[in-house]
Protein backbone atom coordinates (compact mmCIF):
# COMPACT_ATOMS: atom_id res chain seq x y z
CA UNK A 1 0.00 0.00 0.00
CA UNK A 2 2.92 2.42 0.20
CA UNK A 3 5.28 3.72 -2.43
CA UNK A 4 8.83 4.79 -1.69
CA UNK A 5 9.45 6.79 -4.86
CA UNK A 6 11.28 10.08 -5.21
CA UNK A 7 9.34 13.25 -4.72
CA UNK A 8 9.75 16.98 -5.09
CA UNK A 9 8.39 18.89 -2.11
CA UNK A 10 6.66 22.08 -3.18
CA UNK A 11 5.97 24.89 -0.76
CA UNK A 12 3.16 27.04 -2.15
CA UNK A 13 2.14 29.98 0.02
CA UNK A 14 3.05 28.10 3.16
CA UNK A 15 1.37 24.82 2.22
CA UNK A 16 3.35 21.72 1.31
CA UNK A 17 2.67 19.24 -1.47
CA UNK A 18 4.64 16.46 -3.09
CA UNK A 19 5.12 16.02 -6.81
CA UNK A 20 6.30 12.62 -8.05
CA UNK A 21 9.68 12.85 -9.70
CA UNK A 22 8.26 10.76 -12.55
CA UNK A 23 6.53 13.93 -13.70
CA UNK A 24 8.89 15.79 -15.99
CA UNK A 25 9.61 19.20 -14.55
CA UNK A 26 11.99 22.15 -14.62
CA UNK A 27 12.69 24.57 -11.82
CA UNK A 28 13.49 28.19 -12.63
CA UNK A 29 14.54 30.99 -10.33
CA UNK A 30 12.43 34.11 -10.24
CA UNK A 31 15.16 36.28 -11.75
CA UNK A 32 15.14 34.14 -14.90
CA UNK A 33 11.44 34.72 -15.51
CA UNK A 34 9.51 37.58 -17.09
CA UNK A 35 7.25 38.90 -14.37
CA UNK A 36 3.63 39.82 -15.01
CA UNK A 37 3.61 43.46 -14.00
CA UNK A 38 -0.13 43.69 -14.35
CA UNK A 39 -2.19 42.97 -11.27
CA UNK A 40 -4.82 41.42 -13.49
CA UNK A 41 -4.81 37.80 -14.60
CA UNK A 42 -3.78 34.51 -13.09
CA UNK A 43 -0.22 34.34 -14.35
CA UNK A 44 2.60 35.44 -12.08
CA UNK A 45 5.38 35.18 -14.65
CA UNK A 46 6.50 33.58 -17.90
CA UNK A 47 9.50 31.52 -18.84
CA UNK A 48 10.75 32.43 -22.28
CA UNK A 49 10.97 29.43 -24.59
CA UNK A 50 11.94 28.77 -28.20
CA UNK A 51 8.34 28.34 -29.29
CA UNK A 52 6.80 31.03 -27.13
CA UNK A 53 6.57 31.36 -23.39
CA UNK A 54 5.45 29.14 -20.53
CA UNK A 55 3.10 30.54 -17.87
CA UNK A 56 3.70 30.17 -14.16
CA UNK A 57 0.51 30.64 -12.16
CA UNK A 58 0.29 32.36 -8.81
CA UNK A 59 -1.57 30.10 -6.39
CA UNK A 60 -2.47 30.21 -2.75
CA UNK A 61 -1.90 27.39 -0.32
CA UNK A 62 -5.32 26.03 -1.28
CA UNK A 63 -4.19 25.91 -4.93
CA UNK A 64 -6.70 28.56 -5.97
CA UNK A 65 -5.43 31.53 -7.93
CA UNK A 66 -3.82 34.04 -5.63
CA UNK A 67 -1.06 36.29 -6.81
CA UNK A 68 -0.56 38.15 -3.56
CA UNK A 69 2.04 35.83 -2.10
CA UNK A 70 5.79 36.25 -2.42
CA UNK A 71 7.59 33.60 -4.43
CA UNK A 72 11.16 32.84 -5.31
CA UNK A 73 11.00 30.25 -8.04
CA UNK A 74 8.66 28.34 -10.32
CA UNK A 75 8.30 24.68 -11.20
CA UNK A 76 7.21 23.94 -14.78
CA UNK A 77 5.62 20.62 -15.66
CA UNK A 78 6.20 19.08 -19.07
CA UNK A 79 2.91 19.29 -20.96
CA UNK A 80 1.43 19.67 -24.40
CA UNK A 81 1.33 22.02 -26.19
CA UNK A 82 3.76 23.65 -23.75
CA UNK A 83 4.90 23.45 -20.16
CA UNK A 84 2.82 25.03 -17.40
CA UNK A 85 4.11 26.12 -14.03
CA UNK A 86 3.41 27.26 -10.51
CA UNK A 87 5.15 30.12 -8.75
CA UNK A 88 6.25 28.92 -5.34
CA UNK A 89 8.55 29.51 -2.40
CA UNK A 90 10.50 26.33 -2.27
CA UNK A 91 11.10 23.18 -4.25
CA UNK A 92 13.13 20.44 -2.60
CA UNK A 93 13.91 16.96 -3.86
CA UNK A 94 13.34 14.55 -0.99
CA UNK A 95 15.52 11.50 -0.45
CA UNK A 96 13.79 8.28 -1.42
CA UNK A 97 13.90 6.77 2.05
CA UNK A 98 12.27 9.83 3.62
CA UNK A 99 9.03 9.50 1.79
CA UNK A 100 6.74 6.54 2.07
CA UNK A 101 3.50 7.49 0.39
CA UNK A 102 0.14 5.88 1.04
CA UNK A 103 -2.49 5.68 -1.65
CA UNK A 104 -5.35 8.12 -1.28
CA UNK A 105 -8.63 8.58 -3.11
CA UNK A 106 -10.16 12.02 -2.65
CA UNK A 107 -13.91 11.78 -2.40
CA UNK A 108 -16.52 13.50 -4.47
CA UNK A 109 -16.47 14.71 -8.05
CA UNK A 110 -12.99 15.31 -9.47
CA UNK A 111 -12.18 18.98 -10.01
CA UNK A 112 -10.39 18.47 -13.35
CA UNK A 113 -11.10 16.72 -16.63
CA UNK A 114 -8.12 14.50 -15.84
CA UNK A 115 -9.47 13.40 -12.50
CA UNK A 116 -8.57 14.19 -8.91
CA UNK A 117 -5.67 16.45 -8.06
CA UNK A 118 -4.21 14.03 -5.55
CA UNK A 119 -3.32 10.37 -5.74
CA UNK A 120 -1.43 9.80 -2.53
CA UNK A 121 -0.54 11.08 0.89
CA UNK A 122 2.69 11.19 2.81
CA UNK A 123 2.00 10.48 6.45
CA UNK A 124 4.45 12.33 8.67
CA UNK A 125 4.54 12.90 12.39
CA UNK A 126 3.51 16.49 11.70
CA UNK A 127 0.49 15.56 9.61
CA UNK A 128 -0.44 14.58 6.10
CA UNK A 129 1.20 15.98 2.95
CA UNK A 130 -0.82 15.37 -0.18
CA UNK A 131 0.78 14.02 -3.35
CA UNK A 132 -0.21 15.75 -6.56
CA UNK A 133 -1.31 13.76 -9.58
CA UNK A 134 0.70 15.37 -12.42
CA UNK A 135 -1.82 14.90 -15.23
CA UNK A 136 -4.63 16.36 -13.17
CA UNK A 137 -2.44 19.23 -12.01
CA UNK A 138 -1.53 20.04 -15.60
CA UNK A 139 -5.21 19.94 -16.62
CA UNK A 140 -6.06 22.23 -13.72
CA UNK A 141 -3.38 24.75 -14.57
CA UNK A 142 -4.23 24.69 -18.26
CA UNK A 143 -7.81 25.43 -17.30
CA UNK A 144 -6.83 28.61 -15.47
CA UNK A 145 -6.23 30.49 -18.68
CA UNK A 146 -4.66 33.93 -18.72
CA UNK B 1 -39.64 -25.78 23.75
CA UNK B 2 -37.10 -22.98 24.30
CA UNK B 3 -37.94 -19.55 22.97
CA UNK B 4 -35.79 -18.54 20.00
CA UNK B 5 -33.35 -15.77 20.80
CA UNK B 6 -34.54 -12.42 19.43
CA UNK B 7 -32.73 -11.08 16.41
CA UNK B 8 -30.36 -8.41 17.49
CA UNK B 9 -27.84 -6.23 15.78
CA UNK B 10 -24.93 -4.59 17.50
CA UNK B 11 -24.89 -1.01 16.35
CA UNK B 12 -23.35 2.34 17.10
CA UNK B 13 -25.23 5.55 17.72
CA UNK B 14 -23.14 8.19 15.97
CA UNK B 15 -24.11 11.64 17.26
CA UNK B 16 -24.05 14.49 14.77
CA UNK B 17 -24.79 18.11 15.56
CA UNK B 18 -28.57 17.94 15.16
CA UNK B 19 -29.43 14.24 15.03
CA UNK B 20 -27.81 10.84 15.32
CA UNK B 21 -27.01 8.06 12.90
CA UNK B 22 -27.42 4.36 13.62
CA UNK B 23 -24.56 2.38 12.14
CA UNK B 24 -23.90 -1.39 12.25
CA UNK B 25 -20.88 -1.89 14.48
CA UNK B 26 -19.47 -4.35 11.95
CA UNK B 27 -19.03 -1.51 9.45
CA UNK B 28 -16.79 0.50 11.75
CA UNK B 29 -13.09 -0.13 12.26
CA UNK B 30 -12.32 2.26 15.07
CA UNK B 31 -13.39 5.43 16.87
CA UNK B 32 -10.52 7.83 17.39
CA UNK B 33 -9.90 11.25 18.78
CA UNK B 34 -10.04 13.77 15.98
CA UNK B 35 -6.53 14.70 14.88
CA UNK B 36 -5.59 17.67 12.76
CA UNK B 37 -7.19 17.25 9.37
CA UNK B 38 -5.28 18.28 6.28
CA UNK B 39 -7.57 20.12 3.90
CA UNK B 40 -7.97 18.67 0.41
CA UNK B 41 -7.87 21.64 -1.98
CA UNK B 42 -10.67 21.86 -4.51
CA UNK B 43 -12.37 18.94 -2.80
CA UNK B 44 -16.08 18.49 -2.13
CA UNK B 45 -17.37 20.92 0.53
CA UNK B 46 -18.35 18.02 2.78
CA UNK B 47 -14.83 16.58 2.66
CA UNK B 48 -13.37 18.07 5.84
CA UNK B 49 -9.91 16.76 5.21
CA UNK B 50 -7.65 13.76 5.43
CA UNK B 51 -6.01 12.20 8.47
CA UNK B 52 -3.33 9.65 9.01
CA UNK B 53 -4.68 6.46 10.60
CA UNK B 54 -2.37 3.51 11.13
CA UNK B 55 -0.52 3.45 7.77
CA UNK B 56 -3.41 4.85 5.77
CA UNK B 57 -4.62 8.24 4.59
CA UNK B 58 -8.29 8.42 5.59
CA UNK B 59 -10.65 11.11 4.29
CA UNK B 60 -13.08 12.46 6.89
CA UNK B 61 -16.46 13.86 5.95
CA UNK B 62 -19.19 15.93 7.54
CA UNK B 63 -22.49 14.11 7.20
CA UNK B 64 -24.33 17.35 7.83
CA UNK B 65 -22.59 19.15 4.98
CA UNK B 66 -23.13 16.12 2.74
CA UNK B 67 -26.85 16.43 3.48
CA UNK B 68 -26.80 20.04 2.40
CA UNK B 69 -26.16 22.06 5.54
CA UNK B 70 -24.58 25.37 4.65
CA UNK B 71 -22.19 25.43 7.54
CA UNK B 72 -20.69 23.04 9.98
CA UNK B 73 -19.61 24.00 13.48
CA UNK B 74 -15.94 23.67 14.16
CA UNK B 75 -15.00 20.37 15.79
CA UNK B 76 -14.75 20.48 19.56
CA UNK B 77 -12.61 18.64 22.04
CA UNK B 78 -15.40 16.06 22.28
CA UNK B 79 -15.43 15.37 18.54
CA UNK B 80 -14.45 11.94 17.29
CA UNK B 81 -13.65 10.43 13.93
CA UNK B 82 -15.50 7.18 13.28
CA UNK B 83 -13.43 5.14 10.85
CA UNK B 84 -15.43 2.93 8.50
CA UNK B 85 -14.29 -0.09 6.54
CA UNK B 86 -14.24 0.43 2.77
CA UNK B 87 -17.63 0.37 1.08
CA UNK B 88 -18.49 -2.68 -1.05
CA UNK B 89 -16.56 -2.77 -4.29
CA UNK B 90 -13.91 -0.31 -3.16
CA UNK B 91 -10.21 -0.90 -2.62
CA UNK B 92 -9.06 -2.51 0.59
CA UNK B 93 -7.30 0.71 1.68
CA UNK B 94 -10.26 3.04 1.04
CA UNK B 95 -11.34 3.47 4.65
CA UNK B 96 -13.22 6.68 5.34
CA UNK B 97 -14.23 8.64 8.41
CA UNK B 98 -17.35 10.45 9.55
CA UNK B 99 -17.02 13.28 12.04
CA UNK B 100 -19.03 12.64 15.20
CA UNK B 101 -19.96 15.48 17.54
CA UNK B 102 -19.31 13.29 20.57
CA UNK B 103 -18.32 9.77 21.57
CA UNK B 104 -20.54 7.23 19.77
CA UNK B 105 -22.69 4.98 21.98
CA UNK B 106 -23.11 1.26 21.52
CA UNK B 107 -26.69 0.27 20.80
CA UNK B 108 -28.09 -3.24 20.63
CA UNK B 109 -31.01 -3.18 18.25
CA UNK B 110 -33.52 -5.92 18.96
CA UNK B 111 -35.61 -6.55 15.88
CA UNK B 112 -38.82 -7.19 17.77
CA UNK B 113 -38.45 -4.03 19.81
CA UNK B 114 -37.17 -1.59 17.19
CA UNK B 115 -39.86 0.85 16.10
CA UNK B 116 -39.61 2.11 12.51
CA UNK B 117 -39.94 5.85 12.20
CA UNK B 118 -42.14 7.68 9.71
CA UNK B 119 -40.26 9.51 6.97
CA UNK B 120 -41.68 12.76 8.28
CA UNK B 121 -39.63 12.43 11.45
CA UNK B 122 -36.37 11.99 9.57
CA UNK B 123 -34.14 14.51 7.82
CA UNK B 124 -35.24 14.83 4.21
CA UNK B 125 -32.14 13.60 2.42
CA UNK B 126 -31.14 10.91 -0.08
CA UNK B 127 -28.40 9.97 2.41
CA UNK B 128 -30.93 8.82 5.01
CA UNK B 129 -32.48 5.47 4.17
CA UNK B 130 -34.81 5.06 7.14
CA UNK B 131 -34.90 5.43 10.89
CA UNK B 132 -35.65 3.67 14.14
CA UNK B 133 -36.93 4.89 17.46
CA UNK B 134 -34.78 3.48 20.24
CA UNK B 135 -35.30 4.46 23.87
CA UNK B 136 -37.53 7.27 22.68
CA UNK B 137 -34.87 8.70 20.39
CA UNK B 138 -35.05 8.82 16.60
CA UNK B 139 -31.90 7.48 14.95
CA UNK B 140 -31.37 7.81 11.19
CA UNK B 141 -29.98 4.94 9.18
CA UNK B 142 -27.63 6.04 6.39
CA UNK B 143 -28.23 5.03 2.80
CA UNK B 144 -24.88 3.39 2.10
CA UNK B 145 -25.56 3.00 -1.62
CA UNK B 146 -26.20 6.74 -1.89
CA UNK B 147 -23.06 7.42 0.11
CA UNK B 148 -21.03 5.29 -2.27
CA UNK B 149 -22.35 7.23 -5.26
CA UNK B 150 -21.53 10.55 -3.60
CA UNK B 151 -18.08 9.48 -2.46
CA UNK B 152 -17.00 7.81 -5.71
CA UNK B 153 -19.06 9.26 -8.60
Amino acid sequence: MTDSGTYLRLEIAGANYLLPSTAGFTIEQRENLALNDSAAGNIAAWRPAKNGRWPAYGLGGDLRVDRRGAWQRAVFLDAAPHAVGIALNEAQLLPRLETSVARFTPMGPPPTRAGHLFSGAWLTDKGVVLVLEPKALIAYLQGLGE
Amino acid sequence: MPQPAPDRIHALELPLTSFSLLIPSASTAEVVNLPHLTAVPLGAPWLLGVMGWRTLAVPVISYELLMGARTHPAPSAASKAVIFFPLPGRKEWEFFGILAAAEPRPQTVVASLAIPVDAGELPDSPYVASGLRIEGKVLAIPDMAALRKAFYP
